[in-house]
């Protein structure tokens, strides 16, 4: 019975710390979605559950299957614009057609057709064009780890804004001085998108340092706050320049959006 | 203004006022009208475009302009903004930014981010569409927002916009139909753009009277003002009806100018109008009104021709020679330039002085050749790419791909392009241009991307790999956790059992903590010594003493029996949740592996994906752009092959008023030779050297008779034709 | 890791934009683009300026030899105001006071703008003051000239006057 009382006395910490172990080993791959965010595991030590397991065998080590990482890559490798002559794609090239018996004898489209053509070729490359926004942001920003933070301004006669300084846990992210063109657009409504970046899931803490002209021409300098949670969803957070007409002051506030 | 002392010379963009001059020149012959769909140079379709539309890709105007366009519509009104995306996108919408509004607006559609704008980001994407020249995309979103569910105002905004997409295309019955039935009560900020396109469609099909009952509604405003004059004046031009055209044109032509675009109505009004006096040989007022056009304006060359001809029909011709001089300084590739430098001559002769006019006719014949010459050279050069490159430069690190197309800049002055000016200026070529633009530009932007995906690929690759460098330790991780937990979850009903036995048999030591145990087995030990011993009575002093110690440990274990039951009870309920985590890691860890595994296959195959719509696409545009290419060269040369034949007709007239002063010294001198003093028909040249006899009189007015010089066109039989000659293209 | 990985792609990023501050911009190409404070109402950005030509000299009102560089612009500036020129003296003063001072003092009429931080002086790497950059109406860098000897006034009006003429 002693290795049982042993057991009850020794084993019954160390099987929970083991258990504890292997959940922390686990956690950091579970964020599916953040392909950017793959965890190095190797400061982790696995001795303490080789020990418990004291006839623990040595596990196989199943690769993962080879993957022809690279081929996509020399596929669309810049090389092969090398092989086209751009100019003659947008010119023209001498000879070919530029020849007098060509120019006089190729039979032009008529306009229509042409035209016809534009639309058609206008609304692949605009296709194409947002299939692309839409991989190169979701290369670049997954939604598990992305964060956007945007800025709205209400035309104010008591404020001008100047400037947003971003920080994000104490870190500058954004430095936005205001031209007039861009203040104008906020003002019909526009919402400017003033940054995007990556933040892993937990708690954050977002500050937005406005600078501007304030009520009677004097320089006007606020901070406004927020904590806030990165889930797994992508982030928005928008700063929010009011007016408090009862008081003639610019108001700051800093919303989350679903 | 044809006087000297009021130049005004614009010195801020000699390339573009250029452009501005000839588009104005091409329709200075009365009527600002251009073709459906036509140029946006043309100022019928630039005020069009600006007042109909709420942006206009590519239109680079002067700014003073595009100020007086006053692009308004209810997009453009301040509303409530409650998609973050739906302002993001108007941030670049109203920054004239329109490639990156609509891809922000298709990029938000594709991830669902306009729940609450969908229809206003629907009309926005459509008015973007018809600007952007994609008039089937932007009808079928109109449509589609008029049979889905949507707001009156969206509606008639819809309503609108399909009438202006069957405006541009020429439909204009279709347009104006729309217009009056569909929509009830335009809204406050479109009621202008909606008289106005009212206008515009009763104008372009000659219904004057009815445009004229709308003029009252459209808003004071200047610049539309000044617009839709101009057009009620060549639309009644147009129908014959001079006497209202009179009105408009001078109501235009007195205008205080405030913008370049102004200016070039005021002109083009001062222009038309003149000619109408001419025709009606009323020159005193033709001269008024010709000499408020700019001298150095867009059209001062075809008003100092004119203003000379009201000089030569004063009562001191030769006082034509004051605008004519000026005008043959000018470039000759001009056709008014080149009429001035057979109308100088012409004066000189009429004046007398024949070996003056001698000498210009011959030098006027020469350059007639010279640039005859200089029009074969160019017919060679516009065959050549470099032509092409040229006039649509396309240079990579100031294209920006998401910026607007580049306006089109007059090439410097080289042989090709001074003939070609009128041409440049036409819609035909500025909608080729543009189109030619845009597919450069469709090409760049698919360039930009095919650069980027080796990148793309790079990141795929780079996290493919740390996923197979750290895959297998995941995987070793997975598997360890997976024994463990296999191995922890016997333990743990092994420990449950044990436990339960405990509890049933009562037992103590079961439940004993390190100390307890000690102590039993170190009284074990002792009882195990003194059984050995013997001799209880010997003893009876320690087996008491162990008794004692026994019954205290006893007691001691019963006292924390229960506590440690518990607490092992809670142990074995911890360690069961921990397990039963640990399995839900295990599985999540394997599906995220799974998951990531095949992002980057989804990645990859997206990317290959768009690999070959680029590749495909590359190949059409590349195909376009060549079909584009020779219909802009077959146009130019047809375009030089025209001023070919303009510069023979006026190569044979200065040859023949040459021969025609030959001819007169020759006779001349044989009638000093035979003493005669008979006076000789004097030959004029009316229109560009079109030789009529013209018997003279005092004033060296004009006559006409049908006994002079070969010429192809008949001869004019009034100077009112004489002039429209002068004004057709 | 994740922390690593997102440093590394900023670093990435901060890299790709670094050449243009590494080395002079080339001559031709787009004038890096920046906004400043000015003395005006609005803050001015040099990729909206499209249209303009635009001079900028980078000045500071402690420099000795600016003084000369100042008044030639001041001078072009006005010669060219309505030739669609801009004339922008960015100072490299700590306090943008100290330079609206000067400016004041000395009748200076173009338009000040503060480069607090001399970020944007570091990303046009130019290692001398007074340094004149002329940027034509597309945007392109035309001219990078440092320091500014007599004579330079001269070149500098003939080059607008090209330019103007374009």
């Amino acid at each position: 019975m002693k290795p049982v009382i042993r057991w009850f006395n020794d084993s019954l910490p160390r099987l929970a710390l083991g258990a504890a172990l292997l959940l922390t080993l686990a956690a950091p791959v579970q964020a599916e979605d953040d392909i950017l965010g793959l965890e190095d595991t190797s400061d982790l030590e696995y001795i303490e559950i080789d020990e418990i397991m004291a006839e623990d065998e040595n596990a196989p080590r199943p690769a993962i299957p080879e993957k022809e990482k690279a081929q996509a890559a020399a596929e669309a490798s810049p090389e092969e614009e090398e092989f086209v002559d751009l100019d003659a794609i947008l010119y023209g090239a001498e000879g070919a057609e530029s020849g007098t018996a060509d120019a006089a004898t190729a039979a032009p489209k008529d306009r229509k057709t042409m035209q016809q053509d534009m639309q058609s070729l206008k609304e692949k490359v605009l296709q194409v064009n947002r299939d692309l926004f839409v991989l190169e942001e979701d290369l670049l920003y997954p939604s598990s780890t992305q964060v956007n933070v945007f800025v709205s301004f209400d035309a104010l006669p008591y404020f001008q804004l100047d400037g947003v300084t971003l920080k994000i846990n104490d870190r500058p992210i954004s430095n936005h001085l205001y031209t007039e063109r861009e203040l104008k657009a906020m003002n019909r409504g526009a919402v400017q998108r003033l940054f995007t970046g990556n933040l892993p899931t937990g708690e954050h803490e977002l500050v937005a340092i406005v600078t501007g002209i304030g009520p009677e021409g004097r320089d006007y300098k606020r901070a406004v706050s927020i904590e806030f949670e990165k889930t797994s969803g992508t982030k928005y957070i928008e700063l929010k320049i009011e007016g408090d007409n009862l008081r003639q002051q610019p108001t700051f506030r800093l919303k989350q959006w679903e | 203004m044809l006087k000297p002392a009021a130049i005004s010379l614009n010195h801020r963009r000699p390339g573009r006022l250029r452009a501005l001059a000839l588009a104005v020149t091409l329709a200075a012959s009365g009527s600002a009208f251009a073709d459906e769909g036509g140029g946006f140079w043309s100022p019928f379709n630039r005020a069009l475009d600006a007042v109909t539309s709420v942006f206009s890709f590519g239109d680079d105007a002067p700014s003073e302009s595009a100020e007086a366009a006053l692009p308004v519509g209810p997009i453009d009104q301040p509303h409530p903004v409650e998609d973050l995306a739906y302002g993001d996108l108007l941030f670049d919408y109203y920054q004239d930014r329109y490639f990156a509004a609509i891809t922000k607006i298709l990029v938000a559609q594709e991830r669902g981010l306009l729940k609450r704008h969908s229809e206003h980001a629907q009309i926005v994407l459509g008015a973007l569409y018809v600007s952007y020249g994609m008039l089937d995309k932007g009808e079928a979103i109109f449509r589609e927002l008029l049979t889905a569910n949507t707001s009156p105002k969206g509606a008639d905004e819809a309503w609108y916009q399909l009438a202006r997409i069957y405006y541009k295309r020429g439909n204009t019955a279709h347009a104006l139909e729309l217009l009056g039935s569909q929509i009830q009560a335009p809204a406050e900020e479109r009621a202008t753009e909606h008289v106005l396109l009212q206008v515009l469609c009763h104008i372009r099909l000659g219904q004057t009277d009815q445009a004229k009952t709308l003029l009252p509604y459209l808003k004071q405003d200047e610049a539309l003002s000044v617009f839709v004059r101009f057009n009620m004046g060549s639309a009644f031009a147009q129908l014959g009806e001079v006497e209202q055209a009179e009105g408009y044109f001078r109501d235009v032509s007195e205008r205080d100018a405030k913008s370049e675009y102004d200016w070039m109505l005021k002109d083009q009004a001062s222009v038309a109008l003149g000619v109408h006096y001419l025709q009606q040989e009323q020159w005193e007022q033709a001269r008024e009104i010709l000499e408020r056009v700019r001298l150095y304006g867009p059209l001062a060359n075809r008003g100092l021709l004119a203003l000379g001809w009201t000089y030569y029909n004063s009562p001191d011709p030769a006082s034509a020679l004051n605008p004519w001089l000026e005008l043959a300084e000018r470039d000759v590739t001009d056709p008014a330039v080149q009429e001035a430098m057979l109308n100088v001559p012409y004066v000189y002769e009429q004046q007398g002085g024949l070996r003056d006019a001698l000498k210009r006719y011959r030098e006027a014949y020469a350059e007639y050749g010279r640039q005859k010459e200089i029009l074969e050279q160019a017919k060679q050069d516009i065959r050549k790419p470099e032509w092409i490159r040229q006039i649509s430069p396309v240079q990579e690190h100031t294209q920006t791909v998401m910026g607007a197309i580049p306006a089109f800049e007059f090439p410097k002055d080289d042989n090709a392009s001074r003939y070609l000016y009128v041409y440049f200026a036409s819609n035909e070529f500025q909608q080729l241009y543009r189109d030619y633009r845009e597919l450069q530009r469709l090409y760049m932007v698919l360039i930009h991307w095919r650069r980027q995906l080796p990148s793309f690929n790079q990141m795929i690759a780079t996290n493919v790999e740390r996923l197979d460098t750290l895959g297998p330790r995941s995987e070793q991780a997975i598997e360890k956790s997976k024994k463990f937990y296999a191995y922890a979850r016997v333990k743990l009903e092994e420990f449950n059992t044990r436990l339960d036995q405990i509890i049933a048999n009562d037992d103590l030591a079961g439940t004993a903590n390190v100390q307890q145990l000690a102590q039993k087995e170190r009284l074990e030990a002792a009882e195990a010594t003194l059984k050995a011993l013997g001799d209880p009575e010997m003893y009876e002093e320690e087996w008491t003493k162990l008794r004692l110690l026994k019954g205290l440990l006893i007691w001691d274990m019963n006292a924390t029996a229960l506590d440690r039951r518990w607490d092992m009870t809670k142990d074995s309920i911890a360690i069961d949740n921990l397990l039963i985590d640990l399995e839900d890691a295990i599985r999540r860890v394997q599906a995220a592996r799974d998951v990531r595994l095949d992002r980057f296959y989804g990645f990859e195959t997206r990317i290959l994906d768009v690999d070959q719509r680029i590749t495909g696409l590359q190949t059409d545009i590349a195909a376009a752009l060549q079909a584009n290419r020779q219909h802009l060269q077959q146009v130019a040369l047809t375009v030089i092959e025209q001023h070919q034949l303009q510069l023979d007709r006026m190569r044979a007239k200065a040859l023949l008023s040459i021969a025609r002063l030959q001819d007169r010294g020759y006779v001349q001198d044989r009638e000093r030779q035979t003493a005669s003093t008979v006076r000789q028909p004097v030959t004029v040249d009316l229109e560009s050297g079109d030789a009529q006899t013209v018997p003279a009189t005092e004033h060296g007015g004009i006559r006409t008779t049908a006994d002079m010089p070969v010429e192809e066109k008949p001869a004019a039989k009034s100077l009112s034709e004489v002039i429209k000659r002068i004004f057709e293209d | 890791m994740k922390r690593t990985l997102t440093l590394t792609l900023m670093i990435t990023t901060l890299l790709a934009a670094l050449p243009a501050s590494a080395k002079k911009p080339p001559i031709g190409d787009v004038a890096p683009d920046f906004t400043l404070r000015s003395d005006g109402k609005y803050n001015l950005r040099l990729s909206e300026q499209k249209g303009y030509i635009v001079v900028i000299g980078f000045w500071a009102s402690w420099c000795r030899s600016c003084p000369v560089q100042l008044k030639a612009l001041d001078g072009l500036g006005e010669k060219y105001r309505d030739k669609g020129v801009k004339v922008w003296g960015v100072t490299l003063d700590q306090e943008f006071d100290a330079a609206r001072h000067y400016v004041e003092k000395h009748d200076l009429r173009f338009t000040t703008l503060h480069d607090s931080s001399v970020q944007v002086s570091e990303r046009y790497n130019f290692d001398d003051l007074p340094t004149t950059l002329v940027v034509d109406r597309d945007g392109k860098l035309r001219l990078m000239s440092e320091g500014f000897n007599p004579g330079d006034e001269a070149k500098l009006d003939q080059f607008l006057q090209t330019l103007v003429n374009e």
